[in-house]
């Protein structure tokens, strides 16, 4: 085969030209089979579930949807009536709290360098900052079911050494009738916490249980400009979202009435002084035998729910 | 080596073998992200479509009338899908570590597994062998289906017979679409992590229960 000059140089000249250049986004390797072409195109970032978007509405609030839908047990929570985390729905924000008072501290200290006044524990060399306001408001989770109502009863009292008593627990659709089995989205000034009733509470039947169970989903925070004439947030105030929940959960409690009504638990107290001897006074064998059984009883009749990660 | 040449000047072997050389070296091979495609005209570089950041279990893509589910385990253990021709392990791999020539298996979705509120879940399913623990995977023991029916709105799975057998169901995505409409909607990721089982017999007026968690 003969070639001449210029066809062998222009094979050259072409096998030149097909060799791979990476750009700003890709990547070459030479390897003895050929070039490995990558490519690396922005990533998009990830969100998690429950991720809240936050903008200002022209009527004059801010307003908020769930951007990731969520699910629990498997569904979208009710938003607003019908309305569910996927169909992209607005909420309100009308209803905020303000200061720094009962926030925890991190948010004290990341919002008091940014010039938030009223924060006692606050290094001083922040002082001299612009003063600004903040304003805040909760989003959550809730989910109805049973409530129930622990009661106790002396039945016989008649005697002087001791009190015979019955331990009743009494369950209600109430919660459930009302708000329906579906877990909700809701939003408020602030996410009402619940404090788990001690032992004492129930037993004295001092505990109002309001047949939900509820979760944080975030909080949303507005921080004025530098020395703001007004103190409601307008467009000008900024928004910073602190997210508490990230994945999807599942949600378990009692939703239906127990087939039979527990049996009360009645027991004698060897204590003259009744019940509340018994709770108080629990360095006494007897005693914290009774309130361990008690307690195992009052563990297994109450119908709080548990969260858990999906 | 400079492969070009003057007039008159002989080309030698050297010249040719490293002509092929540098034409072997310009095979292009697809790597992270690419897709080629040989035409008579050249080469054609696709980039893959831009995917986010975190790929987790269960990522549920929907694919046409087919869902691809990346690979999960349940105890440990990887379900089976039955694409149409039979049950096989969802990472299209056998036992052996070999891949099967079909590709990983997709779950092909029927309009007709969505309820009335237009809900259809992709369900890991589990169930028990005779001694009530998990059956093998390959005894249907684990695997992708679509489902109409929540059994799990209260915590743990209601265990439900199929076809004589004990099932429990975990929901791993979501489809949606408006109720009265037809289509397989929307599709809304629910489990990311891999997954525990258990199973609580009936009893007490209770019935059998299937217990996941992360």
């Amino acid at each position: 085969m003969i070639f001449t000059q210029r066809n062998w140089n222009d094979w050259v000249a072409r096998l030149d030209a097909a060799r791979l250049q990476p750009g700003c986004t890709s990547r070459v390797e030479r390897v003895p089979q050929g070039q490995v072409l990558s490519l690396h195109p922005p990533v998009r970032r990830w969100r998690h579930p429950w991720a809240v978007d936050v903008r200002w509405n022209e009527g004059g609030f801010f307003e908020a949807r769930i951007a990731v839908a969520g699910l629990v047990n498997g569904l979208p929570p009710l938003v607003e009536g019908e309305a569910t985390t996927l169909d992209d729905v607005w909420m309100p924000l009308r209803s905020l709290r303000g200061g720094l008072d009962g926030e925890p501290a991190h948010v004290k200290v990341f919002f008091g360098t940014r010039g938030v006044k009223a924060a006692a524990d606050l290094p001083s060399s922040i002082s001299d900052l612009p003063s600004r306001l903040l304003a805040a408001c909760d989003v959550w989770l809730a989910r109805a079911r049973l409530s129930y109502k622990a009661s106790v009863t002396a039945v016989d009292a008649s005697g002087t050494s001791g009190q015979i008593v019955d331990y009743a627990v009494t369950y209600d659709t109430a919660a459930l009738e009302a708000r329906g089995a579906s877990a909700r989205v809701s939003r408020g000034a602030s996410f009402p916490e619940k404090q788990r009733p001690t032992l004492a509470e129930r037993l004295m039947g001092l505990y109002q249980d309001d047949g939900e169970d509820r979760l944080r989903v975030c909080s949303i925070y507005f921080l004025s400009p530098p020395e703001p004439k007004n103190a409601v947030p307008d467009a000008a105030w900024q928004v910073f979202t602190r997210h508490d929940l990230f994945w999807n959960v599942r949600h378990g409690a009692r939703v239906e009435m127990p087939k039979q009504p527990p049996k009360p638990i009645r027991f004698f107290s060897g204590l003259a002084a009744g019940l509340g001897d018994m709770i108080i006074n629990q360095n006494l064998a007897l005693s914290n035998d009774l309130a361990q059984r008690i307690g195992a009883a009052v563990a297994n009749d109450a119908p709080e729910g548990q969260w858990s990660i999906a | 080596m400079n492969l070009n040449v003057s007039a008159g000047e002989v080309v030698r072997a050297a010249h040719v073998r490293e002509l092929a050389r540098l034409a072997r070296e310009r095979t292009y091979l697809p790597g992270h992200n690419v897709r080629l495609r040989q035409t008579l005209k050249g080469v054609v570089v696709e980039a893959m479509e831009q995917r986010t950041a975190w790929h987790h279990m269960w990522e549920a893509d929907l694919q046409g009338d087919r869902v691809a589910v990346s690979p999960g385990l349940v105890n440990g253990r990887m379900p089976w899908v039955d694409d149409g021709g039979g049950l096989r392990p969802m990472d299209g791999f056998d036992a052996k570590g070999k891949e099967d020539k079909r590709g990983r298996p997709l779950l092909r979705l029927r309009e007709a597994d969505f309820n009335a509120e237009g809900f259809s879940w992709i369900v890991v399913r589990v169930r028990l062998a005779a001694s009530g623990a998990m059956a093998l995977p390959e005894d249907g023991g684990l695997e992708l289906v679509q489902s109409p029916r929540a059994t799990w709105l209260n915590g743990g799975s209601t265990d439900v017979v199929i076809e004589g057998r004990h099932c429990g169901d975990y929901p791993l995505a979501l489809l949606r679409r408006p109720q009265g409409e037809k289509g397989l909607g929307t599709l809304t990721q629910c489990a990311m992590f891999p997954l525990n089982h258990r199973f609580v017999a009936a009893g007490e007026g209770r019935p059998g229960t299937h217990f996941f968690w992360v």
